[in-house]
């Protein structure tokens, strides 16, 4: 037993995958069956470990931990008497059987990736070059779907940005969380009367994010609001330097 | 069209495919040849003269069944490994192997299923798994929640020289198993 002690502390815990992996790896080195196994030692034996590595990784610890946990639970419900659990007379039965068959389960997928390491070893020496380029599918504008792109993204979303950066000045209860649903079709309706309203032909995006309450708080909404006016072709959506212009086309509907 | 100019093209078209793969589909079109088994003959007479051809450095290989890459001969590789600009793919750990391996036996499955045989959270490996393409989520299962159900993809088949998923070892039956861990 010393012995194995020993052996157990010079194990590192990086050598395992897992909790069933340095379980599968005690149950063997013990030479031991499962049925025999001593869960109470097996539960100190981990916690030994757990206790070593917390320090160096407490998530890895962890999973560990659970295993443990598992362990005390299954050496506790052993330990109670056996009269009074004869309503539930297989449970104990019950719970070696699942660990043995999770335990099992493992065992065989461990006996099978040695088969994927050394297909991995082996497929690793051929090398291969990339696919070459030979010509750029270019897909004219007018069999395209979408309307032609006359947008630099780039500079689409920095204006988003300076949207945002700028809303973020005016207002003051920026930490209040307000629920009020919204929906992109009612800010796309406002954004449509406004600008019908106001006889707006053009306005720069950045203006318009502004305007009302199409702010900040409905940013995601108003922004598919707009990509939604656009692709329903109510309005149009343009560059113009540095500025995105949003184009009122609608016919005042 | 002669049988040598159209083993030529296919050779050709390895090479222009790389490491991407090239499908029997691929050909059908590329030589608008219709008949698979025509196809298959090309390819195979390319494998051999390549195997055949000691002062040739490349060979064919065969993945995910009807798909072929050409790649530097095996035996080679030590003399390539020299070059410090080859950028060799990263090893995947034990841990990913292992997860990889339970997906390729009994996927279509979910995390939690995964999870439970490895007895560790799987969340990180299944990123890099997903990331690196070897797995992909192939829908939803009918569990509370409907959790993906993930299944390992040609790319995995390709990373580990495998045709299909028959040719993964067969799992040994459990009574023998049960022998081997706790017999000893």
């Amino acid at each position: 037993m010393s012995n194995l002690k020993e052996r157990w502390n010079q194990v590192e815990l990086e050598n395992f995958t897992g909790p069933l992996d340095l379980l599968l790896q005690m149950i063997k080195d013990k030479q031991v069956s499962i049925l025999e196994i001593n869960l109470l030692e097996l539960s100190n034996q981990y916690l030994e470990y757990i206790k070593k590595i917390a320090d160096k990784d407490i998530e890895l610890a962890s999973e560990y931990l659970v295993m443990a946990a598992y362990f005390l639970e299954l050496k506790s419900k052993f330990l109670i008497p056996k009269e009074e659990v004869l309503v539930d007379g297989d449970y104990e039965e019950d719970q070696r059987k699942e660990l043995l068959n999770r335990l099992l389960e493992y065992h065989k997928i461990k006996e099978v990736t040695e088969f994927f390491k050394e297909q991995q070893i082996e497929s690793l020496k051929g090398l291969s070059k990339a696919k070459s380029i030979i010509k750029i599918t270019r897909i004219d504008d007018e069999k395209l779907p979408l309307a032609p792109n006359n947008i630099n993204l780039d500079k689409f979303s920095k204006i988003f940005l300076r949207a945002i950066e700028k809303s973020k000045f005016r207002t003051v209860e920026t930490n209040i969380l307000t629920t009020t649903e919204v929906s992109p079709e009612e800010i796309a309706n406002e954004i449509k009367k406004h600008l019908i309203k106001h006889s707006i032909d053009k306005i720069k995006l950045e203006d318009l994010i502004e305007q009302k309450d199409f702010s900040l708080r409905m940013l995601v909404a108003t922004f598919m609001a707009v990509l939604d006016l656009a692709s329903k072709k109510l309005i149009n959506i343009f560059q113009e330097g540095d500025d995105i212009i949003v184009e009122n086309i609608s016919k005042g509907e | 069209m002669n049988f040598k100019k159209q083993m030529a093209i296919v050779e050709g078209l390895f090479f222009v495919n790389g490491d991407e793969g090239t499908s029997i589909e691929d050909i059908k079109l590329i030589l608008e040849i219709n008949d698979e088994k025509k196809i298959v003959e090309v390819i195979n007479a390319l494998i051999e003269k390549y195997q055949k051809d000691d002062s040739c450095g490349l060979e064919i290989q065969n993945f995910a069944k009807t798909k072929y890459r050409m790649i530097t001969k095996k035996e080679n590789v030590e003399f390539y490994t020299k070059l410090s600009n080859i950028k060799t793919e990263t090893k995947l750990s034990t841990a990913s192997i292992e997860t990889l391996s339970i997906i390729a036996y009994k996927g279509p499955i979910t995390r939690a299923a995964v999870e439970n045989i490895r007895g560790v959270n799987c969340d990180a490996i299944f990123y890099k798994l997903k990331t690196r393409n070897l797995i992909t989520n192939v829908g939803k299962s009918d569990e509370v929640g409907k959790p993906s159900l993930y299944k390992v993809t040609d790319s995995f088949l390709k990373y580990f020289n495998l045709k299909s998923l028959d040719d993964l070892p067969k799992i040994e039956d459990e009574s023998k198993n049960e022998k081997d861990i706790f017999g000893r």
